[in-house]
């Protein structure tokens, strides 16, 4: 079966487990926690090999979370296998990304690191690169991009006046494009960090 | 699993509909249902949240000056462009309007003030079978006889004016992709030197037409086309793009 795959049985019995478990039924929350177990671990070992911490760390943490995101929306509409599915893919990559960026490093003795608010010279050296590659990614946006962003940022000017200056009609419109050339900054953004990574693979 | 979602930075929205809403939350006047659903959504989409946090570092780092917006070529991109497509325009306007260069070879040369055909030029590729013949005017001439014939070939036609043009009539047309001499003679025929003045010239399609206009307009036109070609070229690749839409990951 793919992980994906959500036949009318199935879906009837998530839809009442879901409801079930968000009126408070615990023993729903329990047969939905081992519903998706079965096709999240499938998700994460394809993604993750035979690892087997690794695996149960991403599939407990998917399931926590997306049983705490039911209890959070009060239900659920669509295909929860496929939502759960795609959290724990997130959460794999998130796991491989950062042994990619800092490969044999154990987590635990990174824990005083991560906790510690002073800023060390590794600090200063990774925000440097970041702001580097994030500054190239502006310097290539669209001048449409870069005025509209330029208003809401540098010159503060309200989300009005930038209405007017672009001949919108609603102010939403003026934070769709802002969100719109965010987003392609993200985009660009994601491209040079692959880049970056599959450089650091080479060189490991 | 297909190639996309393997990939380690291919992260994926948990629920696209929503994560395509996310814009709003930024927005005022979003209901309150919505930015609590959307607020949700961001709790449990690792894609999402990456895409806010590397937004919030643009927009942390526009507002401290760490980062910059720097003007780029737009406005020049734009005349660039405008003025590239100009000059194309003009160019391609001359090298049709402008009489070609005339071929060189058997033809005879004269000096400037004899009588001799304006169009076509020689070695010209006319468009179509009928097509006008010029020439300047022979003073003392009250009439012009024309002869146009194939070269190498039976077809013929001939015709009298008193202007300095006439136009191959319908009913002579004459056969595509063929060369011609044409022959003005005054009247009286005395008047120039005997033969009176020719001209080789040949018909052709229009991709033919084309084609020749393309080696033998004048340099100028075709030098302009050129420079606007290039002008065109580079404000387009430096042009100023448009707000694009947001694409679902």
């Amino acid at each position: 079966m793919h992980a994906d795959a959500h036949n009318p049985e199935e879906a009837a019995f998530y839809a009442s487990a879901v409801a079930a478990y968000v009126a408070g039924d615990r023993d729903a929350g329990e047969k939905l926690s081992a519903a998706l177990d079965v096709p999240v671990r499938l998700e994460a070992r394809i993604f993750l090999g035979d690892e087997g911490a690794d695996v149960d760390d991403v599939v407990q943490d998917t399931i926590v979370a997306v049983l705490l995101y039911l209890r959070r929306e009060e239900g659920f509409t669509g295909n929860l296998v496929k939502f759960a599915v795609t959290v724990a893919r997130n959460r794999c990559r998130n796991l491989l990304n950062w042994r990619k960026r800092l490969p044999h490093v154990q987590l635990d003795p990174m824990l005083a690191w991560l906790e510690n608010t002073d800023r060390s010279p590794l600090d200063a050296l990774l925000d440097g690169e970041v702001t580097n590659i994030l500054q190239e990614v502006l310097s290539r946006l669209s001048t449409a991009c870069r005025r509209i962003l330029r208003a809401f940022y540098f010159e503060e000017v309200s989300a009005d006046e930038i209405r007017r200056r672009l001949g919108l009609k609603t102010v939403q419109g003026v934070y769709y494009r802002k969100t719109v050339c965010l987003e392609q900054a993200y985009r660009r953004l994601k491209k040079r960090l692959v880049v970056c990574s599959s450089g650091r693979n080479r060189g490991a | 699993m297909d190639e996309t979602m393997r990939k380690p930075n291919g992260y994926e929205c948990v629920e696209p509909e929503l994560g395509d809403e996310l814009w709003r939350l930024g927005a005022p006047a979003t209901d309150a249902g919505l930015r609590r659903r959307l607020e949700n959504h961001l709790m449990i989409c690792d894609a999402c949240r990456l895409r806010c946090a590397a937004e919030r570092r643009v927009a942390a780092g526009l507002a401290d000056g760490t980062l910059a917006l720097p003007d780029a070529r737009p406005r020049a991109a734009r005349a660039l462009a405008w003025g590239g497509g100009l000059a194309v325009a003009a160019g391609l306007a001359l090298i049709l309007v402008l009489p070609p260069r005339a071929r060189d070879g058997d033809r005879i040369v004269r000096a400037p003030d004899d009588p001799q055909f304006h169009r076509p030029v020689e070695g010209e590729v006319v468009r179509g079978g009928r097509p006008t013949l010029s020439w300047a005017s022979i003073e003392g001439a009250t009439a012009y006889r024309v002869h146009v014939d194939e070269v190498g070939g039976d077809h013929a036609w001939h015709g009298e004016t008193a202007g300095l043009e006439i136009d191959v009539p319908a009913d002579a047309e004459l056969p595509l992709s063929r060369d011609y001499r044409a022959f003005v003679e005054p009247v009286p025929a005395d008047l120039a030197q005997p033969g009176g003045v020719s001209v080789s010239f040949r018909t052709g399609t229009t991709p033919e037409f084309l084609a020749h206009r393309a080696v033998a307009s004048p340099a100028m036109a075709k030098t302009l086309a050129m420079i606007g070609m290039l002008g065109l070229g580079a404000g387009l690749l430096l042009r100023d793009r448009r707000f694009p839409s947001i694409r679902r990951r």
